[in-house]
């Protein structure tokens, strides 16, 4: 009887079009779009070479030095300049067509010539400035005194930083994977789709189906804990899914951590559907009341947790820490901030704890609500 | 006895639903609750199958008290309701075979019985569909299968040919007939008196949660006075006619409305043949003249004084 139940509750929830919608395509769709639009903040950091033009004549002839300096400049893994060599009319043209940031008369005192002001420009004249600042120092202590030179050169050659880069913990930061953690946490929630579906599924006073299955020989409790039970399945299947997609075809890597991640996804589908039963069973009114009331609670929880707004959890937790700890949604989306910011795993099991005991109360509730088989009204 | 109902009440908060109902359905008989809308029926029906809590009255099936958890007794019982209870999901086999699978474990036994209910209905060829692609008259068919799959002894069908296409009507009608032949008793409730006329072995009236009448459809037709209602549309009729026609003996009623005259008589014999002869004799002209003998709304309607179908 259970498996005969448990079978056709499988079919139906697969059937269910907005229930796999919302449940399993609209995270992928999100997690698509967050690597889209996060793959190009790091885009943004990087450098890109200056695209600059040497004047050719007779004064750059006579500097072969200055040519071979940035042809230098121009060469290995991360060049400072994208160089080319024209005559000034050519570079005039490609400066207005904004090829170039600028071009160069190399002479005595090198001219720059550019359009506009902006970083690379800014480069460029630096550039320049302490281009001529060293060969002018050269020249000088080569004729004043030129046993001084090859401490001169060493000085010059010599770099030195004095800041040393030192994160919180030993992991490696990817600020991107927290929006990607963000995201399951919501995934997670969404399960209470499932919940509110099974209540209304048993409750005879809900729905004309629930009414012919109380009818029926067999324990209502027996069918809710079949239709839990599949969806149950269906909802963490579809999280390893969402899972699945991001570390392999978004090439989102979770690291060490993805076995960890697989374990808040379980406690996490197993709560987001149980907050979805108490709330359907506490709820005395129709569906719609239903998903309305299960869509504000798991966005206003979601918003406290910093789901939205990253400060808005660090807002609460500085001045409203219980509502922290308080809050399913925060409980799920701090295990995974704590896989991601801590080496210690001990914050993260802290939280799974307490998403545990919340699932607890959830179903315990539940069942003390609807255990009961006679209604008042249908 | 199949089902025994003493002194049931029901109340939703202020209004009584069901007023101390008491009936009896035995073994094999057509058992049809008839009354309008919000008399209680559904309630009543909702009460025996131990959906609803009451106030107030035992309730037996199969001579057991009956509960939710009397798992025993709902074995045998299918429900056909008034609202279509199908998953949009499931196929029509799918949907048969899952409600049939609360009742019947063995796989083996299970697809024979779907099998059957899928013919007894006549959805042979709609098996892959999914209700929504099914007409109204379909959907019923295939909620009346999903009811009657497990071949219960009682069948209670509640309002099951409402918005139904004549032709469906007719075919699930001659069903319940077949099942009741095969052995099941059924409870059939509905509004529609000439539905309850045709099938039903016996009758119970309910209005505002109680009993007004039970018996045959002769025994309850024979609890008025009315013997026989006589329709003439006339041209014209003046009020010395009419007041002619008032006069003869065993006539109840006269109403005019717009030409078409209601003649009300008590029972007796000649009634037609005195309005007739009162007609020609005060030169009255009409084109068409009929007689009915009173039905299940006259019974209501002289009982409660008000039409069955408000």
């Amino acid at each position: 009887m259970f498996l005969h139940i448990f079978k056709y509750r499988i079919i139906t929830l697969l059937r269910e079009k907005s229930l796999v919608f919302w449940t399993m395509i609209f995270p992928l769709v999100l997690a698509t779009f967050f690597s889209v639009a996060l793959g190009n903040i790091g885009k943004i950091e990087e450098f890109s070479p200056i695209s600059v033009t040497l004047v050719s004549g007779e004064a750059l002839n006579q500097q072969p030095e200055f040519l071979k300096t940035m042809e230098d400049l121009s060469k290995g893994e991360n060049p400072l300049f994208d160089l080319s060599v024209s005559d000034e009319r050519t570079a005039l043209q490609h400066l207005k067509d904004y090829d170039i940031s600028g071009y160069i008369i190399p002479g005595k005192t090198p001219d720059l010539v550019v359009l506009n002001s902006g970083l690379n420009q800014s480069i460029l004249k630096h550039f320049l400035d302490q281009y001529s600042q060293n060969t002018a120092t050269i020249k000088e202590i080569v004729a004043s005194n030129p046993d001084a030179l090859p401490a001169l050169l060493e000085s010059l050659s010599m770099t030195a930083s004095y800041v040393v880069e030192k994160g919180v913990t030993e992991k490696s930061t990817d600020p991107t994977l927290v929006y990607f953690y963000a995201l399951i946490a919501m995934a997670c929630l969404y399960g209470s789709m499932y919940g509110l579906e099974e209540v209304n599924r048993v409750q005879a006073n809900l729905s004309a189906e629930a009414a012919r299955i109380n009818i029926a020989p067999v324990h209502k409790l027996k069918v809710f804990a079949a239709g839990v039970i599949a969806a149950l399945i269906i909802h963490f299947s579809g999280l390893l899914i969402l899972l699945g997609y991001m570390n392999y075809v978004l090439g989102v890597g979770f690291g060490q951590n993805t076995g960890y991640v697989i374990m808040v996804l379980f406690v996490g589908s197993i709560l987001g559907i149980s907050m979805g039963t108490f709330i359907s069973a506490l709820v005395k009114k129709g569906e719609g009341v239903k998903i309305a009331v299960v869509l504000i609670v798991s966005m206003a929880g979601s918003f406290l947790a910093g789901m939205m707004i990253g400060e808005v959890k660090y807002y609460v937790a500085k001045h409203v820490p219980i509502l922290g700890y308080l809050n399913p949604a925060n409980l799920l989306s701090d295990s995974l901030y704590a896989l991601y910011y801590y080496d210690s795993h001990m914050r993260f099991f802290l939280n799974l704890t307490g998403m545990s005991l919340y699932s607890l109360l959830f179903c315990s509730m539940t069942y003390l609500i609807i255990r009961g088989r006679k209604y008042a009204s249908l | 006895m199949i089902v025994k109902v003493n002194q049931l009440v029901k109340r939703y908060g202020d209004l009584l639903a069901l007023d101390h109902l008491s009936f009896e359905v035995k073994q094999g008989e057509i058992f049809g609750l008839l009354g309008p809308n919000g008399s209680g029926k559904t309630t009543a029906i909702n009460c025996i199958l131990s959906l609803l809590k009451y106030d107030k009255g035992d309730i037996s099936v199969f001579d057991k008290p009956m509960k939710p958890e009397a798992y025993d007794i709902k074995r045998d019982i299918g429900i056909v309701m008034q609202e279509v209870a199908v998953f949009d999901e499931l196929t029509v086999h799918g949907n048969i075979d899952y409600f049939c699978g609360l009742y019947v474990s063995d796989k083996k036994e299970r697809k024979a019985l779907v099998e059957e209910a899928i013919k007894f209905v006549g959805l042979e060829e709609f098996t892959k569909f999914y209700p929504k692609k099914l007409s109204g008259g379909l959907l019923r068919r295939l909620n009346i299968a999903c009811g009657i799959a497990h071949k219960p002894k009682l069948i209670i069908l509640d309002e099951p040919t409402v918005a139904v296409d004549p032709q469906s009507r007719n075919k699930i009608l001659e069903g319940i007939v077949q099942l009741n032949k095969q052995g099941a008793t059924i409870i059939y409730t509905s509004h529609y008196m000439e539905e309850v006329e045709q099938i039903c072995s016996r009758i119970m009236i309910l209005d505002k949660g109680q009993v007004i009448a039970t018996g045959t459809k002769d025994e309850l037709k024979g609890m008025i006075s009315l013997g026989e209602k006589i329709t003439v549309e006339t041209y014209e009729i003046t009020s010395h006619q009419l007041e002619a026609l008032k006069g003869l003996p065993n006539i109840i009623s006269v109403e005019d409305l717009s030409g078409v005259l209601t003649i009300r008589s008590a029972k007796g014999k000649n009634n037609l043949e005195n309005v007739l002869e009162t007609l020609k004799r005060e030169q009255v002209s009409f084109g068409k003249i009929y007689s009915e003998l009173p039905t299940l709304n006259d019974v209501f309607l002289e009982i409660t004084g008000k039409e069955l179908r408000d």
